[in-house]
């Protein structure tokens, strides 16, 4: 199955939380969506998925100097955010069941 | 890790450089927002890889993938077709340089206009969601939208319309054909805006933002020239109607269908002739003495039609009849026949109904 299909429905959700888990740079995203399992992510849709959210509301961002090299964009997650996290979330679970079921049924039906 | 984020490396920047150039269409804080960090992040991401000979292209694949993954992943509209408007002035053939370079540079200058336009349409939009209260708001005003992309066409549509065919006044509801036509056409396109369709070029959103704007300060025009009245007017104004007077007698409105007259005793008087100032006899009926049976519109038909009865013309001694001479004899119509001539009458023998007097007699007049 094509996962990164997939995956862009419910990417929103996914930086959603690993940014609500803690503030986060682009790539930083990236990687923790990576190391989580989700190693076929594409860094261009993180980002631009950031730029997304943020446009939205749903993230915002301050920049953090840095010693070593440039500035980091950080982004955090706002009220708002945590609101349609907490509604994508209950929206993947149910899903996921009924996905969950379909698929059970249709197995053992077959 | 390796010493990464010190300086992007010129592959980095270059590849950068050639991403940012396919986004070069947007609002400069868009890019920026969009590829701000990236020589870093991509930076970061080939150390993770932990093959340096990576070079960007394989890491990342092609700039203009990436661009478009980007815009894709944002939620913004695919890049413009490389060839639209970069086609230099003078490149083909023109009858006229002078005037096709002027008429290129003035359709640029619309062009850019429209696109600046729709930029910093783009830029309020963008700052108007980042607004919390609009985040919270916006979900219904989404739900909204398609409400407003029919009205704008509507509304337009009946610009358009009343621009075409001349009208004087603009109306909502599409009288005529045409009119129906063009603003089905409009609201169609209207939708298709909306849906962010047909759209094939960018400076197009600079158009729908005026056209926008045009609907909304119409639309109370619009929705005032759409009385009833005025948009009966109208319709009456191309569909003519009747406007001759009709013979007849009217009282508070109504047609009257007979007279009773009574004499100066108060006495009622039967086959009272009655004739106007100049001599001719005072009649009734919708199609004057004349009166046929017709039923349809023919106030000779008593008792509005509820008991079937029939109002006939008098008949004098001669034996001919005249409808100028009241009460009219009020017959039952199933005693009545259809004449050669399609004309009701009474069958031989009939006897009219008793004249129904509305009084037995009235209050007594002497003359001056």
């Amino acid at each position: 199955m094509d996962t990164t299909q997939l995956l862009k429905g419910v990417l929103d959700a996914a930086v959603l939380a690993v940014v609500n888990h803690e503030d986060g740079y682009g790539y930083d995203v990236v990687r923790r969506l990576r190391q989580a399992g989700l190693e076929n992510v594409a860094d261009a849709s993180v980002y631009g998925t950031l730029r997304r959210l943020f446009a939205a509301g749903a993230l915002t961002n301050y920049v953090v100097p840095s010693d070593e090299g440039p500035h980091r964009k950080y982004y955090g997650i706002t009220d708002h955010g945590k609101e349609i996290l907490a509604t994508q979330r209950e929206e993947w679970h149910q899903f996921a069941a009924t996905l969950t079921h379909v698929l059970t049924h249709e197995g053992a039906s077959s | 890790m390796t010493t990464t984020t010190r300086s992007p490396s010129a592959a980095v920047r270059s590849y950068t450089e050639s991403v940012r150039a396919h986004l070069s269409d947007l609002p400069p804080e868009v890019i920026d927002e969009l590829a701000g960090g990236l020589e870093v992040d991509l930076e970061d991401a080939l150390a993770d890889r932990n093959r340096t000979a990576d070079t960007p292209l394989e890491a990342f694949g092609s700039p203009v993938a990436y661009a478009a993954e980007l815009r894709d992943a944002a939620g913004l509209p695919p890049a413009p077709s490389a060839t639209a408007g970069s086609q230099p002035a003078g490149s083909h053939p023109a009858n006229s340089p002078g005037i096709a370079q002027q008429r290129a540079s003035f359709l640029a200058g619309i062009r850019s206009t429209a696109t600046a336009l729709a930029d910093g349409f783009r830029q309020l939009l963008g700052s108007l969601r980042t607004s919390r209260f609009v985040a919270r708001v916006s979900p219904l005003v989404g739900d909204l939208c398609p409400v407003w992309w029919v009205a704008r066409g509507w509304f337009l549509g009946a610009l358009i319309a009343s621009w075409l065919g001349g009208s004087p006044g603009t109306s909502l509801i599409p009288w005529r054909p045409g009119d129906l036509t063009v603003m089905l056409v409009t609201i169609v396109i209207s939708v298709q805006w909306g849906r962010g369709r047909w759209k094939p070029w960018r400076w197009i959103t600079g158009v729908i933002v005026v056209a926008s704007v045009i609907a909304l300060v119409a639309a109370p025009t619009v929705i005032n020239g759409t009385t009833w009245a005025n948009a009966w007017g109208m319709r009456t104004a191309h569909e003519p109607v009747e406007t001759v007077p009709r013979d007849g007698l009217f009282v508070d409105g109504t047609q009257v269908s007979n007279l009773f007259v009574y004499d100066g005793e108060g006495q009622p008087v039967p086959n009272a002739q009655i004739f106007d100032a100049r001599g001719v006899p005072v009649t009734l009926s919708v199609e004057g003495s004349e009166a046929s049976g017709t039923w349809g519109d023919n106030p000779m038909v008593g008792g509005q039609g509820d008991d079937g009865n029939v109002l006939q013309p008098s008949v004098s001694v001669e034996g001919t009849a005249a409808w100028n001479v009241f009460p009219l004899p009020t017959f039952r119509f199933d005693v009545l026949k259809e004449s050669p001539d399609g004309e009701l009458v009474p069958t031989t023998g009939a006897l009219p109904l008793p004249t129904a007097w509305p009084f037995p007699n009235v209050p007594r007049f002497e003359s001056r």
